[in-house]
C-alpha cells in the first residue's frame, strides 16, 4: 500500500457519511454491495455481500425530513481513522462515528456515537467495503 | 519522512484514543514508556521516559467501569491533526481532543476539550511518541470521568 492508498481508503469512508447525510440512501447503500454489514454484537450481518440491501435498511431505521430536502439533519463526524495494511490489496480500519443531529426545536447536539471497524479490497484498481461493523456507543 | 510516516504517527495518536477507551490501561500506558508526559499545567512530566507511570497515573485518575467491561464509556474524539517533520528521524504533532462521554444515566456529550502537543522518534523503522504535553481548556461535566477534582486552572 502506498500513501494514495491510504487516502482512497480514507476517501471512501467519508464518502460514506457524506451520502448518508444528504439522504443518497441507494448511493450509500451501494457502498456495501461487496460487503457484509455488522451491527452490534450480532453474529448474522444485516446485509451480506451480494445482497445489495443496505439501502433497505437505512430506509427502514432512519428519519428523513420532507422540510429539510429529504435529509436525516445529521452529521456523521468521521474521527480517529487508523489503516492497516491486511495483505495483498486488503486494508483493515478503525474509526470513530459521533452523530451531530438539529432539527426544527433541537439545537445541534450528538445523539449517538459509534465505532467501525472496516475491511477493505483493491479490486481493479478501485478499494471497495468488503465488511462493515458498527458498534454503538451510547446509552447501554 | 514520506506519506507513509505520516500515515504511521496518525495511526499511533489515534491508537492512544482506542487503547484508552477500550479501558487497555497497561497498553496505553505503554504507548508512552520512551516518551515526557506533561499533564495539563505540569512543569515537570508526571511521567519521564523510562518511568513507566503512565498506565499508574490513568488508574488514579480514570473511572473505569467494571459493568462495561473495565471501560471509561469515553470517546476521545481526535481531529486537526498537524505533522510536522522535526529533524531526522523525528517528527512533532498537534492535534485537538474533545472527549465524548455515555453512560446510562448520562446523556452523550462532551465533557472535556484541548489539544495535544507531541513529539515523536522512528527507531528502528518504528514511530513512537518522546513527549506529550496535555493543555486542557474546554470544561463540561466531568463527575464520570474523573476520580479526582479537576477543572479550569
Amino acid at each position: 500500500m502506498d500513501a494514495l492508498d491510504y487516502f482512497a481508503i480514507q476517501n471512501l469512508i467519508y464518502r460514506y457519511a457524506d451520502l448518508l447525510d444528504r439522504g443518497k440512501l441507494d448511493e450509500a447503500g451501494a457502498l456495501f454491495d461487496h460487503s457484509d454489514f455488522y451491527v452490534g454484537g450480532v453474529a448474522e450481518p444485516l446485509s451480506r455481500a451480494g445482497q445489495n440491501c443496505m439501502a433497505q435498511v437505512f430506509r427502514e431505521w432512519m428519519s428523513m425530513f420532507p422540510e429539510a430536502g429529504g435529509v436525516p439533519s445529521t452529521r456523521h463526524v468521521t474521527t480517529n481513522l487508523i489503516i492497516e495494511t491486511d495483505g495483498a490489496d486488503r486494508a483493515r480500519t478503525q474509526a470513530y462515528v459521533i452523530i451531530f443531529q438539529s432539527g426544527k426545536a433541537l439545537p445541534v447536539q450528538a445523539a449517538l456515537g459509534g465505532d467501525y471497524s472496516d475491511r477493505f479490497q483493491k479490486i481493479d484498481g478501485q478499494w471497495r467495503f468488503i465488511e462493515r461493523r458498527l458498534q454503538p456507543f451510547g446509552p447501554t | 519522512m514520506d506519506a507513509l510516516d505520516y500515515f504511521a504517527i496518525q495511526n499511533l495518536i489515534h491508537r492512544y484514543a482506542d487503547l484508552l477507551d477500550r479501558g487497555k490501561v497497561d497498553e496505553v500506558g505503554a504507548l508512552f514508556d520512551h516518551a515526557d508526559v506533561y499533564m495539563p499545567g505540569e512543569v515537570e512530566p508526571g511521567s519521564k521516559a523510562g518511568q513507566n507511570r503512565m498506565a499508574e497515573i490513568f488508574r488514579q485518575w480514570t473511572r473505569f467501569y467494571p459493568e462495561a467491561d473495565g471501560r471509561p464509556r469515553t470517546r476521545h474524539v481526535t481531529t486537526n491533526l498537524i505533522i510536522e517533520p522535526d529533524g531526522p528521524n523525528r517528527a512533532k504533532t498537534q492535534s485537538y481532543v474533545i472527549v465524548f462521554q455515555s453512560t446510562p444515566t448520562f446523556t452523550i456529550q462532551p465533557i472535556i476539550g484541548g489539544t495535544y502537543n507531541d513529539k515523536f522518534e522512528k527507531l528502528n523503522g518504528e514511530w513512537r511518541f518522546t513527549e506529550r504535553r496535555e493543555e486542557m481548556n474546554l470544561y463540561g461535566d466531568l463527575s464520570n470521568h474523573l476520580l479526582q477534582p479537576y477543572g479550569p486552572t
